[in-house]
C-alpha cells in the first residue's frame, strides 16, 4: 500500500471560508456600528458577536467558538437590528457600517428562556450537592465518598480535614444535617450514610498511620490565644496553626475536648478517638495549657498584654439552666451535665435504681443511657413534646428504646417531692401540642388536672445550658442581653473588642459540634486576615461563604443497594452488661461503656459509598448552561442556598 | 488538596442508565448532562480532524466505534471536546480539585512541554495544581491544547520530586544523602574550583536545558563563562535541530524559524517533511488543518512512515530512508523546469543561483525515482503544488535533521523557499519544528557553544569586548565542545567536572553506555533537576529545581515568541528556581551574581541581546512578543526577512547539496533492518516528566517497536509478544507492534523509556557539519524471545 488512502480525511469539512484567512490582504476596511447605544469598531469581516465581545458587550451564546465555523445552533445570540423585522444570529452576521443593534429586550429574553428550557429538558443533572450546602462545615461530601470508593481512605480523610479537623469525632456524634436533603432519598427513601462513611474513612486512615494533614505554612511570628479547648477552639487552633501562627490553647479543665470529653459519654465517643485527633492537632505545634481559667487566672486584657496578637473565645455554654420548680434544690436533684461530667471524669456516682431525666436533647439522651450504665435499672426520660420534636438524633432515641429506657412524652415537671431533704419522686403534668412557636415546633400546652406522680431516687435536669458569663469580665466584652451569649459581628466574627474573635456554643448558645468546628475554622481565617492587616471588609471577604445556586434535575445512581445500617452492639448483651454495671469510676475500661456503634466493615462502606449519586458537577460555576439559565430564569426548580430542602 | 494517585482503571458498575463514554483516565461523557449541542463532535471534526464522534438517532454524540471506549477510536485524548462542552457533560477525570471551578485560583502561563508554547491556565487549590485549562490569550495556540498540556501536568506534584539538595559526602562510593543548601553549595563551589585549579578551566563543562527558562539559561551560561571561565557549554538542541540551525545560518543568515502560527493558518500550500506533526506538535497540526480545510490549502507530506499527516495529505511522498535530499532537489528541479521559479525574488534577494541550478540537473524525476522510490508523477504533483502556491510554507522535523546528511536536508528545504520566494511575506516561510519548550530561547541565550548570547561571535574581539565590559571579566576563547564531544572528553579524561541543568543525557544521548562510562569517570559531577533522573543518579551533588509551574520567567517558542512563565504554586520542599541555584553556585565560586527576580534577569538580557532589547516581563501579557523586538515600543516581528536577509550581503544563499548516502550503518545480512527512533504523542523526551503523569503513563506504559507485517512474518514475530532489538551497539527487549505505519525493512522505536532505552542501540555517527546524531539510521535486527 503506497498511498491508496492518502487524504482519507479530506472528505468532511473541506471548503473555503474567506473570513478565516487573508482578510488583511482582502483589503476590507474596519467599520463602525452601534451596539446597545455604544459605538463599536468592527474589524474587517468581523461578526457582530465577535465585535461585541471585544467591546466588552455580552451577547449570550453557547456554541460560538472562534475556532469553528459558526452554526447558529444555540440561537441564544439572536439580536435585533434596527430596521429589520427578523432577529439575526450575531455569530453568523457580519457587522456592517452604520448598523444599530439591540442585544436584549423582553422578546429576546423570553426567546432565550424558552431555548434554555429546551436544553434543560435534556439535562438530568445537578450543579452542586445539597449535602455539602447543608453541612455547617461545608465538607466536600461527594468528594470524600468518591475517594472512599477508590479506597484512598487517607486522601478521603485529608479532604474532610480541609473543612474540619475532627473527622473521627464527627463521624460518631454529628447530628447529620447533611443527610436530610440527600438526593438519594428521591430514589429509595433513605439518605446515603454520609456520617458513618466519614467515620469509616477516618478510622481507616488512623489505622494506616498515613498522613492526613498538610504541612503548616512557615512561621508568621504572630501569636494567638484560643480560650476554651472544646471542638470550636480545637478547630480554630488547627487552622490557625496551618496558616503558620503560633497558637496557645488555654483550657480551664484538666484536659482538652470540652463537651466532647465531659459531655458526650465514651460509649458514643471513645476517649482514644478523641485523644488521637487532639494529638494530631497539637502535633502542628499548638501549645495546650490546661487548668487555665479565664476570669480566674487571666482576663482578655491580660492576654493582649502577654503578647498575643489576637484572641479567640470558645468557652462553650456549660452552665446548666435551672428548672425553677419547687424542690429543685433537694438532694438527688442535679444537672445532667454535672452528672455526665462526673461519670466521664471517672468519679463514682450513687444515683439509686430509679432515675428521671427531664429534657429531650443530646444531654437528656446521654444522661438516661449513662444512668443505665452506672447501675440504674428504672430510667425514665420525660419530655414536653413528642419524639418528633426531640433534638436528640432519631437513632439515639432508638438506642434508648433498645436499652430499656422509658420515654414519658408530652409531660412537664411541676414539683419535686422531697422527704428528709432528699428527692423521692416527681409530680408532672400532661401536655398537648398547640400552635407552632417561633422555632417552628408546636408549643406544648398543659392539660388541666392531669398531674401524676413518679417515684425516683435521682432527678437529672437536661433542659439547656447557658454561657458562663461570670468568666467574662463584665463591662468590656459585648454580650447579647437576651441570651447571655457573646455578641459578634456576623460578617467578621469579631467581638466589639478589636482582635478578639469568638464562635461556637458561647456565641450561638448550646448547639452542635459541627457548627462549632465550622465556626472555629472561619474564625481562624478571620483572624488570619486580621493579622495580615485586613480591615473589616477584608476580614469579611476572607470568610464569606458562597451559597451555591443550583438546579435539581433528576438523579443518577451507581448502585441499587439499600441503605446499610450502622452495626451496633447486640441489645441483649448490652442489657446484661448493665445488670452487672458498677457505679462508674473507670469508664474507659468499663464493659458497660463499650462503644455501641461498631462502624462499617470495608465491604459495607464500599457498598454504601456506591449509593451516593455524586451530585456535583465539575462545570458548576463555569458552566454556560447554568449561568445563562440563572440569568434568564430558565429551569423548573431553582433553589437558593438553605432554602433548598424546606 | 492532596493530589490523588489513582492509576487503576475502576470497574464500571452497571447502573441501568446510559453508560458514559470513557477515555480513562482522561475524561468521560455523561449523557444525563448532555444537551446535544454537538460542540464536541464539531471540534473533533473541524479542528482536530480525528472524527471520533458521530451522532445517534436521538441526537446524542456517540463514538464511531459504536462502543463506549474512546480507545476503540482515533481519539488521541487531546481533550478539546472537554474544553468546548458548555455544560458538565464531558468531565475531566484528571481534575483533582475540590472547590467549584469558579472559586479556584488561576494562573495563565506557558506550557512546559513542547516548542509550540501553548498558553494554558493552571487551576490551583491549596497550593497544588488541580486542573489545566487551555487559554486563548496567545496566538500560538488560540485556545487549543494537546494531551500533554491538558492532562500531563500531574508530574508537578509527583512524589518523586526532589525536595532537598543531595550529595555524596565521602566520595564516589558513598550514598547520595540529603544535605542543606549551604552545605551543598559550598561543597559544589569548592570542588569545581579545585578541579579548575588542578586541570584548568577547560576541564569543566556545562549542559543547559531547553526546558529551563531564558532567564535560567542566561544565568547558567554566564556562570560557565565567568565563574568556570570556559566556553564548554551546549544543550540538547544539538541532538535535534542543530542541523537546521547550521543550515539556516548558512542559507539565510539566522538559525531562527521565519514564520509564525498565524502564517501557518494563512498558508495555501505546505511541504511537511520528516515531521510527525500530529504527534510531535499536535497544536501546529491543527493549524495546518485549519488552513487546509477552511481555506483549501494543499498539503504535501514527505515521510517514510505512514504517519497520521498522510491522512490529510494531498500528496504523500514516501522516500526510502535517507533519500530526502534527492527528493527535495527533484522538487526544486521541477519547479525550475516548469517555469515556477520566482525570478524577481531570485535576482533581487538571492546569490549563487547559477551554480545551484547547474547542480540540480542530475536530479531528473527518473533519477529521483530510482534513488528514493518516489514515483515521478507524484513528485511532479508535489512540486507543482508548492511551486504554484500563492503562499508556501515548509515544516520540518527530526526526519530531516537526524541523519548523517542533516544539514544538507535542511539546506535543500531552504533552497525551496528561496527558489519560489515563499519567504518574507505573510503566510509564507519555513519552520523547523522545535521539540522542547524553550529550544529557541536556549539557543538565543547561548546554550550553544559557538556564540555568545544573541549569537555574538566568541572569536570576534569586538564582540568579546562588549561582554567583557558588561560582565567585568575576560571572556574565555577556547574552542567549544559539543554535548557529544563533552561526553567523549569525559571518557578520555579531558573533561573532569560537569554541571548539567535539567538534561538527561543518560536517556537522550546516542550510545548511552559510553555516556555512562564518561560520567562515572568525572572527578566531580553536578546535576540540577526535578527528579532523580538516570543521569542524576550518577552525580556527586544533585540540586532540586523548581518546575515551570513554580517559578517566573520566559520561554521562547518555535515561532520566536517570548512568552511568560508564571509561578502558580510553591516549589516542593526546599527546591528553588534554576537561576537562583546557579547564582548561589557562581557566587560561592567567586563570581557574584544576584537578581531580585526573573524580570531583572530579562532586563540584563535585553541590554545585551539586540533582538530581545524591547522585551520586558511586563510587556508579555497575552501573546507575548516575537523577536526581533528592538525597543520597548517595538511590537515584535511576526515573520522574518521581509526586506533582506541577515547575511553579510543581505541576500539569501543557494547551496549546492548532493544526495549522498554515506550511511556508515547500512543494513547488512546480520543487521538487515533500519532502526528509526523518535517520539510519541504521549511522552516527552526521556520521559522524566511525562512518564510521571498517571494519564500519559496509562496511555503508553511501555515502548513498543513498530514492525511491518512482512518483516514480522519474516522474523517470526507476533503482535503483542516480546522481542529483542539488536544493533552493533547493544540490545533491548521490547513489545512488538505489527503495523503498516512503518515501511518494510524499517522499524520504529520511541526513545522515552529508560528501562529499555532506544539510545542504547544507536551508533555514535553524526552529521559532519552540525554533529547532530543520526538517530534515524541504525542497522538492526529483531529476534523473538522464546518464553
Ligand atoms: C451531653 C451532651 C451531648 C452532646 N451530644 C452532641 C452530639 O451528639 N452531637 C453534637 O453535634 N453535639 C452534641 N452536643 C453539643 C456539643 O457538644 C456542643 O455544641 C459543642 O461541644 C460546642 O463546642 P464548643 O467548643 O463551642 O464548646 P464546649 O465543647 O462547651 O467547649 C468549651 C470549652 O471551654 C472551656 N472553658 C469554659 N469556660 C472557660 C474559661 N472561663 N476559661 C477557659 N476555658 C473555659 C471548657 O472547659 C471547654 O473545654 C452535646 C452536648 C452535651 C452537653
Ligand atoms: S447522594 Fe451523595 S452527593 Fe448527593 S446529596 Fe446524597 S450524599 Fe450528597
Ligand atoms: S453546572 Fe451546568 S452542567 Fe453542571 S449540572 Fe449545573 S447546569 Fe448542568
Ligand atoms: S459538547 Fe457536551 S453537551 Fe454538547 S453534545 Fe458534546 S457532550 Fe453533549
Amino acid at each position: 500500500m503506497h498511498d491508496d488512502q492518502v487524504g482519507a480525511k479530506s472528505t468532511r469539512n473541506a471548503g473555503t471560508d474567506p473570513s478565516h484567512a487573508g482578510l488583511a490582504e482582502a483589503g476590507l476596511e474596519p467599520c463602525r456600528l452601534k451596539i446597545d447605544g455604544k459605538t463599536v469598531v468592527a474589524m474587517p469581516g468581523e461578526t457582530i458577536l465577535s465585535a461585541a465581545k471585544r467591546a466588552g458587550i455580552d451577547i449570550p451564546d453557547m456554541c460560538a467558538d472562534p475556532r469553528m465555523k459558526p452554526t447558529g445552533e444555540c440561537e441564544l445570540c439572536n439580536v435585533a437590528v434596527a430596521g429589520q423585522t427578523d432577529h439575526v444570529k450575531a455569530c453568523m452576521t457580519r457587522a456592517e457600517e452604520g448598523m444599530s443593534i439591540e442585544t436584549e429586550n423582553s422578546k429576546l429574553k423570553s426567546m432565550r428562556k424558552d431555548r434554555l428550557n429546551t436544553y434543560l429538558s435534556d439535562h438530568n443533572a445537578y450543579c452542586q450537592p445539597p449535602c455539602t450546602a447543608a453541612c455547617p462545615a461545608g465538607i466536600d461530601i461527594a468528594g470524600y465518598i468518591d475517594l472512599i470508593l477508590q479506597k484512598d481512605y487517607a486522601g478521603s480523610t485529608a479532604l474532610i480535614k480541609e473543612m474540619l479537623p475532627l473527622p473521627g469525632v464527627l463521624g460518631r456524634v454529628c447530628p447529620r444535617p447533611c443527610e436530610d436533603p440527600c438526593r438519594r432519598i428521591q430514589i429509595d427513601e433513605k439518605p446515603v450514610a454520609i456520617c458513618a462513611l466519614k467515620r469509616f474513612a477516618a478510622d481507616k486512615a488512623a489505622e494506616s498511620g498515613k498522613p492526613t494533614q498538610p504541612e503548616p505554612k512557615p512561621d508568621t511570628g504572630k501569636r494567638v490565644a484560643v480560650v476554651g479547648a472544646g471542638p470550636t477552639g480545637l478547630s480554630a487552633a488547627y487552622y490557625l496553626a496551618l496558616q503558620g501562627h503560633k497558637v496557645t490553647l488555654l483550657e480551664s479543665e484538666k484536659k482538652a475536648g470540652g463537651m466532647l470529653r465531659f459531655g458526650i459519654p465514651p460509649y458514643r465517643l471513645p476517649n482514644s478517638v478523641l485523644d488521637q485527633e487532639i494529638n494530631d492537632i497539637l502535633s502542628l505545634g499548638v501549645e495546650l495549657k490546661t487548668d487555665q481559667k479565664m476570669g480566674r487566672d487571666y482576663q482578655i486584657e491580660t492576654l493582649k498584654a502577654d503578647g498575643f496578637d489576637a484572641v479567640y473565645l470558645s468557652i462553650g455554654a456549660m452552665a446548666a439552666k435551672p428548672a425553677r420548680i419547687p424542690g429543685d434544690d433537694a438532694d438527688g436533684v442535679m444537672s445532667a451535665i454535672k452528672f455526665l461530667a462526673d461519670v466521664n471524669w471517672d468519679e463514682t456516682v450513687e444515683i439509686g435504681d430509679r432515675v428521671i431525666v427531664i429534657g429531650g436533647g443530646f444531654t437528656a439522651a446521654d444522661a438516661v443511657r449513662t444512668a443505665r450504665r452506672v447501675g440504674a435499672s428504672d430510667v425514665t426520660m420525660m419530655y414536653r413534646r413528642t419524639r418528633k420534636e426531640m433534638s436528640a438524633a432519631a437513632h439515639e432515641i432508638h438506642e434508648c428504646d433498645v436499652e430499656g429506657i422509658t420515654l414519658d412524652l408530652l409531660t412537664a415537671p411541676v414539683s419535686v417531692k422531697v422527704e428528709n431533704g432528699r428527692v423521692v419522686g416527681l409530680t408532672s403534668q400532661r401536655m398537648e401540642l398547640g400552635e407552632p412557636d417561633d422555632s417552628g415546633r408546636r408549643r406544648p400546652v398543659p392539660i388541666e388536672g392531669s398531674e401524676y406522680f413518679t417515684a425516683a431516687d435521682t432527678i437529672l435536669l437536661a433542659i439547656g445550658q447557658d454561657v458562663d458569663v461570670a468568666a467574662l469580665k463584665e463591662g468590656d466584652l459585648g454580650l447579647d442581653k437576651r441570651w447571655g451569649t457573646i455578641e459578634v459581628d456576623e460578617a467578621t466574627m469579631m467581638t466589639n473588642l478589636s482582635g478578639v474573635f469568638s464562635g461556637g456554643d458561647c456565641v450561638t448558645g448550646a448547639a452542635t459540634v459541627v457548627e462549632g468546628v465550622g465556626a472555629g475554622r472561619l474564625g481562624a481565617f478571620a483572624i488570619n486576615a486580621y493579622l495580615n492587616g485586613a480591615d473589616e471588609a477584608g476580614i469579611a471577604a476572607a470568610i464569606v461563604q458562597h451559597k451555591p445556586k443550583f438546579f435539581d434535575i433528576g438523579a443518577k445512581a451507581k448502585s441499587n443497594a439499600p441503605l446499610t445500617e450502622m452495626p451496633v452492639l447486640d441489645g441483649d448483651g448490652r442489657l446484661t452488661a448493665f445488670d452487672n454495671a458498677g457505679h462508674g469510676g473507670d469508664v474507659d475500661n468499663d464493659p458497660a461503656f463499650a462503644e455501641v456503634e461498631t462502624g462499617f466493615s470495608e465491604e459495607e462502606a464500599q457498598r454504601e459509598a456506591g449509593r451516593c449519586l455524586m451530585c456535583r458537577c465539575q462545570a458548576a460555576g463555569v458552566c454556560d448552561l447554568q449561568r445563562l439559565s440563572i440569568e434568564y430564569g430558565a429551569g423548573t426548580k431553582e433553589y437558593l442556598g438553605k432554602e433548598a430542602w424546606k | 488538596m492532596n493530589v490523588i494517585e489513582k492509576v487503576e482503571e475502576p470497574e464500571r458498575v452497571d447502573a441501568g442508565l446510559a453508560e458514559p463514554l470513557v477515555s480513562w483516565p482522561f475524561f468521560q461523557l455523561e449523557f444525563e448532562k448532555c444537551i446535544k449541542c454537538l460542540q464536541c463532535v464539531r471540534i473533533c471534526d473541524e479542528v482536530q480532524h480525528r472524527e471520533v464522534y458521530t451522532v445517534d438517532e436521538s441526537g446524542y454524540p456517540v463514538l464511531v466505534s459504536g462502543t463506549n471506549d474512546f480507545r476503540d477510536t482515533d481519539c488521541n485524548n487531546c481533550g478539546q471536546c472537554v474544553g468546548v462542552c458548555p455544560t458538565g457533560a464531558l468531565v475531566d477525570l484528571s481534575d483533582v480539585g475540590a472547590l467549584p471551578k469558579n472559586l479556584r485560583q488561576k494562573t495563565t502561563t506557558t506550557c512546559g512541554y513542547c516548542g509550540v508554547g501553548c498558553a494554558i491556565e493552571l487551576e490551583t487549590e491549596m497550593g497544588k495544581v488541580v486542573a489545566v485549562n487551555p487559554s486563548s490569550v496567545s496566538d500560538a495556540n488560540i485556545g487549543n491544547l494537546c494531551v500533554k498540556g491538558r492532562f500531563g501536568m500531574d508530574f508537578i506534584h509527583h512524589k518523586d520530586r526532589l525536595t532537598t539538595p543531595l550529595m555524596r559526602r565521602d566520595g564516589k562510593d558513598s550514598p547520595l544523602e540529603p544535605a542543606t543548601w549551604d552545605e551543598a553549595i559550598a561543597f559544589t563551589a569548592k570542588r569545581l574550583n579545585e578541579v579548575k585549579a588542578e586541570h584548568g578551566p577547560h576541564a569543566l563543562a556545562g549542559l543547559t536545558s531547553a526546558r529551563a527558562t531564558n532567564e535560567d539559561n542566561f544565568v547558567f551560561q554566564k556562570m560557565i563563562r565567568c565563574a568556570f571561565a570556559t566556553n564548554n557549554i551546549d544543550h540538547c538542541a544539538r541532538l535535534c535541530h542543530m542541523a537546521s540551525a547550521v543550515a539556516l545560518k548558512k542559507a539565510v543568515g539566522s538559525s531562527a524559524p521565519s514564520a509564525s502560527s498565524p502564517d501557518v493558518r494563512m498558508a495555501t500550500a505546505f511541504i511537511v517533511c520528516g515531521s510527525n506533526t500530529t504527534v510531535t506538535h499536535p497544536v501546529i497540526s491543527s493549524q495546518v488543518f485549519k488552513a487546509k480545510y477552511e481555506s483549501g490549502a494543499k498539503v504535501v507530506v514527505i515521510d517514510p512512515r505512514r504517519i497520521e499527516m498522510v491522512d490529510h495529505a494531498d500528496v504523500w511522498l514516501r522516500p526510502k530512508n535517507g533519500t530526502n535530499v534527492a527528493v527535495l532537489n527533484g522538487i526544486a528541479r521541477i519547479i525550475l523546469k516548469e517555469g515556477l521559479a520566482n525570478d524577481d525574488f531570485i535576482s533581487e534577494r538571492t546569490e549563487n543561483w547559477q551554480t545551484y541550478i547547474k547542480s540540480l540537473e542530475k536530479y531528473t524525476p527518473d533519477y529521483v525515482e530510482e534513488v528514493s522510490g518516489v514515483p515521478k508523477d507524484r513528485l511532479r504533483e508535489a512540486a507543482l503544488m508548492y511551486g504554484k502556491a500563492e503562499r508556501g510554507m515548509l515544516l520540518w522535523g527530526m526526519g530531516i535533521t537526524q541523519h548523517l546528511t542533516g544539514v544538507d536536508g535542511a539546506l535543500a528545504m531552504a533552497n525551496l523557499s528561496l527558489i519560489t520566494g515563499h519567504v518574507g511575506r505573510p503566510g509564507t516561510g519555513f519552520i523547523p519544528l522545535r521539540g522542547q519548550s524553550n529550544v529557541q530561547g536556549c539557543s538565543d541565550m547561548q546554550g550553544q557553544h559557538n556564540n555568545l548570547p544573541g549569537y555574538f561571535d566568541i572569536k570576534d574581539p569586538e564582540d568579546r569586548a562588549l561582554f567583557e565590559k558588561a560582565w567585568g571579566v575576560p571572556m574565555p576563547d577556547n574552542d567549544y565542545l559539543t554535548v557529544v564531544e563533552m561526553e567523549e572528553g569525559a571518557c578520555h579524561g579531558d573533561i573532569k567536572a560537569m554541571f548539567i541543568m535539567g538534561e538527561n543525557p543518560m536517556g537522550s544521548s546516542p550510545d548511552i553506555s559510553e555516556v555512562e562510562q564518561g560520567l562515572k569517570k568525572l572527578d566531580f559531577f553536578v546535576v540540577q533537576d526535578l527528579f532523580l533522573s538516570e543521569t542524576a543518579e550518577l552525580a556527586d551533588v544533585v540540586f532540586p529545581a523548581a518546575s515551570f509551574a513554580e517559578k517566573d520567567g520566559t520561554f521562547t517558542n518555535t515561532e520566536r515568541r517570548v512568552q511568560l512563565v508564571r509561578k502558580a504554586v510553591e516549589p516542593p520542599g526546599e527546591a528553588k528556581a534554576d537561576w537562583e541555584i546557579i547564582c548561589e553556585v557562581s557566587t560561592a565560586m567567586g563570581y557574584p551574581m544576584s537578581y531580585n527576580n526573573a524580570a531583572e534577569i530579562m532586563e540584563e538580557i535585553a541590554s545585551i541581546v539586540p533582538s530581545y532589547a524591547g522585551i520586558r516581563h511586563d510587556r508579555l501579557d497575552g501573546s507575548g512578543l516575537q523577536w526581533p523586538c528592538l525597543d520597548t515600543d517595538h511590537p515584535g516581528t511576526r515573520f522574518l526577512y521581509e526586506d533582506s536577509f541577515p547575511t553579510s550581503s543581505g541576500k539569501g544563499l543557494f547551496h549546492v547539496v548532493k544526495q549522498n548516502d554515506v550511511g556508515v550503518d547500512i543494513p547488512d545480512d546480520l543487521y538487515p533492518l533500519n532502526l528509526n527512533s523518535g517520539r510519541l504523542l504521549e511522552h516527552y523526551h526521556t520521559g522524566t516528566m511525562s512518564r510521571r503523569s498517571r494519564g500519559l503513563h496509562h496511555m503508553r506504559p511501555e515502548g513498543e517497536v513498530e514492525v511491518h507485517p512482512e518483516d514480522a512474518r519474516r522474523y517470526d514475530l507476533e503482535d503483542g509478544c516480546m522481542g529483542r532489538i539488536v544493533t552493533k551497539r547493544g540490545s533491548v527487549e521490547v513489545k512488538i507492534l505489527v503495523t503498516e505505519k512503518t515501511p518494510e525493512g524499517a522499524i520504529f522505536y520511541p526513545f522515552h523509556f529508560a528501562e529499555a532505552p532506544a539510545n542504547r542501540l544507536i551508533a555514535g555517527t553524526f552529521d559532519k557539519a552540525s554533529q547532530t546524531p543520526a538517530y534515524k539510521r541504525t542497522a538492526a535486527r529483531l529476534e523473538p524471545i522464546n518464553a
